[in-house]
């Protein structure tokens, strides 16, 4: 223990203690230095003494040399105990005589010294001549041990001034103890109140004065900085509670970057205790990517400077990073030196969560709001309703801009269709903070009207007042319409449910046998039921007759496939319940939907009336296939006996005709130079009558066979065809001058033979009737009038008068005599009929000596051929049975 | 009639005046020797096939030339023509059709049983003669039949 460390009571003792030691020691000292001197003085001179005596002792023996007596007076030495060692030397310096009489001579110096009294080590030698008178007889040495003789004083002298330092020290330590208390009490008083204070952290107390000493002083001095101290540690308490108490690490670092102080935000936020953290450095703590930052922060500290709420990164004790803000402020001493530096540290990790949360709540609230634009219809009005926002969507569907509708209210798009009260419930609501939603029809820019679904939120101020409106709103017009349609669809069904007169019933059937079911009121009257009757269990079973209980069992057992479904038809009777039995057409049939449910859809119709009807009708249909029958067959017959008479004019009426012809010319030829000419004339005359008649005959068969020829529709190239017929006709345009005009013949369908029978017709009329003509003009070709066309013959020939035109296509009709041109008056007839034949038409325009023209047409449809043959087609029943 | 006599053309027509006209035709053309002539299909038959009151005749001893009529009593001429057609000893037999049937339902039969030409009567005495003559011409001299 140093002495600054003893107690003040202690280090005053050993200062006054010491103090006195010192003054006895230093007046001890020179004391015994003066004693020692004076011994040593009082030695030598009693050794000189001693010398004298025993050299004035020993001349005698020198001067006889007598050793004996020189040893007795040597001896006499005895007396002197510290004279170790004597000798006496001759004069020529040889050992005469020693003392004590056993030394060795070794132990004497050899030959006597200068004379004198000198010391040589611990010993004081001194050699002293022996003089007689004049003369020098020898030499006298003596040791004399001073050493012993001085270390046996010293010891006395040195015990004594002990006792006496002893006695002296006892005297000042009682002395002092007395008297230190007046100084030291005070002091330690102090320093007992301050180390109570240390230890107590008690600033309340106060130190005792005991006078107005220096130390008097002191303690009013030591309690003022008490009172000081006390005041400041209220502050410093405040402090410090705040810094313990904080959530932030604060911590103390010095300018190398070592922390000093590491408070419970900090071992919370880094995960070490302060006995850990303290005097590491402050790197523990930062990522090692990071590293360079606390150089830097140190650099900036070491300037002076602060660093405010640096965003980075350390590293927690489990190695955890987390998100700090760091504010570090350099901590100056009273000098205002820079002595290290104040860090505090915000765990920032929740508040970087709660930033990237919020980052990315706003990124999906703007998401949400473009999600939101691309669906709805949004719009934003302020509290007076005024619209602040649209979406394009809202522009798109009421075809406003949004310049056209920011700054208006929603009246710009009222459609009108909604009430007063509707509105008033609507504002009313949202003007109460709540939200409504509903279905709104609004009216376009251009008039047309659209629907769309609601939602009006008001957003509230922090008075809980609307502060503006958000409305989102979804298209449904389509869905509107569908459901107006549907309505619609309902009704109709609903109007052909209920009016029709077929027995409707629909049911819905669960695969548990629960079902659902609607009915019609035909279905009741048919079954002759009320509503409450058809409620019954099992009451159409019951209705059913029996027979045909059993028939419908035996379909339905037949038709119906698994889970009963499909279909089944049949007739039935009913037996009413007030048992009127009446006939039905009855249709089931029974489905499975998608969801596993069955359908079943039954109809009834009451055919009651049809069913007598039914048996009305089969008799007449009966007795009219009878009559159909009997007709037919009498037709046939007619058709028949036409065709027999048809083969009997070819046959039967020529044969006749051919003798009337050949005898004719058989007289002619056989006696004609023996008759007169007026009877060669008259034979000549039968003769071409019986030729003109056959004619007839041929073309009246022509013509009938007409009729009964099949026709073989095709497509047919009139062109073609009046080329041939022209062709045909070659002998008839022999030394004619005729310019024939051919012009557009578009083809048509048709029989190819019998056309051509009509072109040659009347190209040939055409030729014939213009003979007379130089040049005779005969033109084709075809107009269009009414869509279809009109194929002409055009002559510049005698003509008609157009009064006979009635005539001109009738049978054997002629409008000319068979003198002016021949002809039999079948050829047009035959025209008509064929034309007729393909549903054409024909007809001929003329004036008399200036041409005609016939005109016809072909249909181009396909028809049914008109009856002109006998025909029925067979009658279908009315109703079919079963 | 002289059965005996070899016979080259069996006229079948009931027609007096036609027969007679097809007779002078045939004779002005000298083709009028050994004709045989039937009034009716029956008499016509017996006479092919040798029966009834031409039992006794060879029915190897076949006419040259058949020039059969077809509304004919008793037998119609399409029946003759069939049995004639369908019998192998006669089938090879040239048989035309001389009638005044212009139905082409008989043209078609006619040609169905086998006839070997089917010649309507014209009505004019001029062209009646010149077709029996030149049939008669055509298959009495140009024609070769088969050996029987």
């Amino acid at each position: 223990m140093r002495l600054k460390d003893v107690p003040i009571r202690r280090k005053l003792m050993v200062i006054i203690l010491l103090t006195t030691v010192t003054a006895l020691l230093l007046m001890r000292g020179i004391l015994l230095t003066y004693e020692f001197l004076s011994f040593q003085q009082s030695t030598t001179r009693q050794l000189a003494t001693v010398g004298k005596i025993i050299a004035a002792n020993s001349t005698a023996a020198l001067a006889f040399a007598n050793p004996t007596d020189a040893e007795e007076t040597l001896s006499a030495l005895k007396a002197e105990p510290y004279i170790t060692a004597a000798a006496l030397y001759d004069n020529e310096g040889k050992l005469f005589s020693k003392y004590p009489g056993n030394l060795t001579a070794a132990a004497l110096p050899a030959a006597p010294q200068p004379d004198g009294i000198r010391p040589d080590h611990s010993f004081l030698v001194g050699f002293q001549p022996v003089v007689q008178g004049d003369r020098r007889l020898g030499t006298l040495y003596l040791r004399f041990d001073v050493g012993t003789l001085e270390s046996k004083w010293l010891r006395l002298s040195i015990s004594i001034a002990l006792a006496v330092i002893a006695a002296v020290l006892l005297a000042a330590w009682l002395l002092s103890r007395k008297l230190q208390q007046q100084i030291s009490l005070p002091i330690l008083v102090l320093a007992e109140t301050a180390h109570a204070i240390s230890e107590r952290r008690d600033y309340s107390v106060r130190a005792r004065k005991f006078g107005a000493d220096e130390v008097g002083l002191l303690t009013d001095a030591f309690n003022q900085m008490l009172e000081q101290v006390q005041k400041q540690n209220l502050n410093l308490s405040r402090f410090v509670a705040i810094i313990e108490s904080s959530d932030d690490a604060i911590v103390g670092k010095d300018l190398n970057g070592v922390i000093t102080s590491w408070n419970p935000g900090a071992e919370k936020l880094f995960g070490y205790p302060a006995r850990e953290a303290i005097g590491k450095p402050m790197l523990t703590f930062i990522p090692p990517e990071r590293a360079h930052e606390e150089a830097e922060i140190l650099a900036q500290i070491a300037r002076g400077e602060s660093i405010k709420h640096l965003e980075t990164v350390r590293v927690r004790k489990d190695g955890k990073r987390i998100d700090v803000s760091v504010t570090i402020s350099p901590i100056k001493d009273s000098q205002g030196k820079i002595i290290g530096a104040s860090k505090i540290a915000r765990d920032i990790t929740e508040s970087k969560q709660a930033e990237q949360l919020l980052k990315a709540t706003l990124k999906e609230v703007n998401d949400l709001k473009s999600a939101l634009d691309e669906h709805a219809i949004v719009a934003i009005t302020d509290a007076q309703g005024k619209i602040t926002y649209v979406n394009d969507k809202f522009c798109a569907i009421s075809k406003y801009s949004r310049e056209e509708l920011i700054g208006q209210d929603h009246r710009l798009i009222n459609s009108g269709h909604h009430s007063k009260e509707f509105i008033r419930d609507l504002w009313t609501t949202i003007a109460h903070g709540k939200v409504w939603h509903g279905e709104i029809k609004n009216r376009a820019k251009d008039g047309s009207f659209y629907w769309v679904d609601t939602t009006i939120v008001p957003f509230l101020n922090d008075d809980g007042k609307p502060r503006q409106y958000v409305a989102i709103r979804a298209d449904i017009t389509e869905r509107k319409r569908a459901q107006e349609e549907a309505a619609r669809e309902q009704a109709r069904f609903k109007l052909i449910f209920e009016s029709t007169p077929v027995g409707i019933a629909y049911a819905i059937v669960q695969p548990d046998g629960q079902y659902q079911r609607i009915i019609n009121d035909a279905h009741l009257q048919i079954c002759g039921l009320t509503k409450e009757q058809d409620q019954i269990p099992g009451i159409y079973q019951r209705l059913v007759h029996p027979d045909d209980a059993r028939r419908q069992q035996k379909l339905a057992d037949e038709l119906l496939g698994p889970d009963r479904t499909g279909k089944i038809s049949l007739e039935k009777r009913y037996v009413r319940l007030d048992g009127e039995v009446v006939w039905v057409a009855f249709t089931f049939q029974r489905r499975k939907c998608a969801d596993g449910n069955y359908e079943e859809l039954t109809t009834v119709v009451d055919i009651n009336d049809l069913k007598n009807a039914e048996a009305e009708i089969r008799q007449l249909n009966a007795e009219l296939e009878q009559r159909v029958a009997r007709r037919t067959v009498e037709l046939e017959a007619a058709n028949k006996e036409l065709e027999a008479f048809s083969y009997s004019v070819s046959h039967d009426l020529r044969a006749p005709l051919r003798a009337v012809n050949g005898f004719a010319g058989i007289v002619l030829d056989d006696f004609g130079p023996l008759l007169p000419d007026a009877g060669r004339n008259y034979l000549e005359r039968i003769r071409n009558g019986g030729q003109r008649m056959g004619e007839l005959i041929d073309d009246l068969l022509a013509f009938s066979r007409l009729s009964r020829l099949a026709m073989n529709r095709q497509p047919v190239n009139f062109r073609l065809i009046v080329q041939e017929s022209l062709d045909e006709l070659k002998p008839l345009l022999e030394d004619r001058q005729i310019e024939l005009r051919i012009g557009e013949l578009p083809a048509c369908q048709g029989d190819p033979l019998l056309l051509k029978q009509v072109w040659i017709n009347l190209l040939s009329n055409a030729i014939k009737y213009s003979r007379d003509r130089e040049p005779a003009i005969v033109e084709v070709g075809c107009t269009r009038n009414d869509g279809e066309n009109v194929y002409f013959v055009r002559d510049n020939g005698v003509g008609f008068d157009m009064q006979y035109v009635g005539k001109l296509f009738g049978v054997f009709q002629r409008l000319h005599r068979a003198d002016e041109f021949e002809g039999t008056g079948v050829g047009l007839a035959i025209v008509q009929r064929i034309i007729h034949r393909h549903g054409g038409r024909v007809w001929a325009e003329a004036q008399l000596n200036h041409g005609a023209t016939f005109y016809f047409t072909i249909e181009s449809e396909i028809k049914p051929e008109s009856p002109d043959r006998i025909a029925n087609p067979p009658l279908r029943p009315i109703l079919k049975k079963g | 009639m002289n059965e005996t006599k070899e016979v080259e053309i069996l006229l079948v027509e009931d027609n007096e005046d036609d027969l007679h006209m097809t007779l002078r035709a045939l004779r002005k053309a000298n083709l009028a020797n050994h004709i045989q002539v039937a009034h009716d299909g029956a008499e016509a038959l017996d006479f092919i096939f040798a029966q009834g009151t031409h039992v006794g005749r060879r029915v190897e001893n076949r006419p040259k030339l058949i020039l059969l009529d077809l509304k004919l009593p008793k037998i119609d001429g399409l029946e003759v023509l069939k049995r004639v057609k369908s019998d192998p000893r006669t089938k090879t037999i040239p048989v035309v059709i001389l009638t005044s049937s212009k139905e082409q339902k008989d043209v078609i039969e006619s040609y169905k049983l086998g006839t070997n030409s089917y010649i309507v009567k014209p009505v004019n005495f001029e062209g009646f003669a010149a077709a029996v003559q030149d049939l008669g011409m055509y298959w009495m001299l140009l024609n070769q039949p088969p050996n029987p």
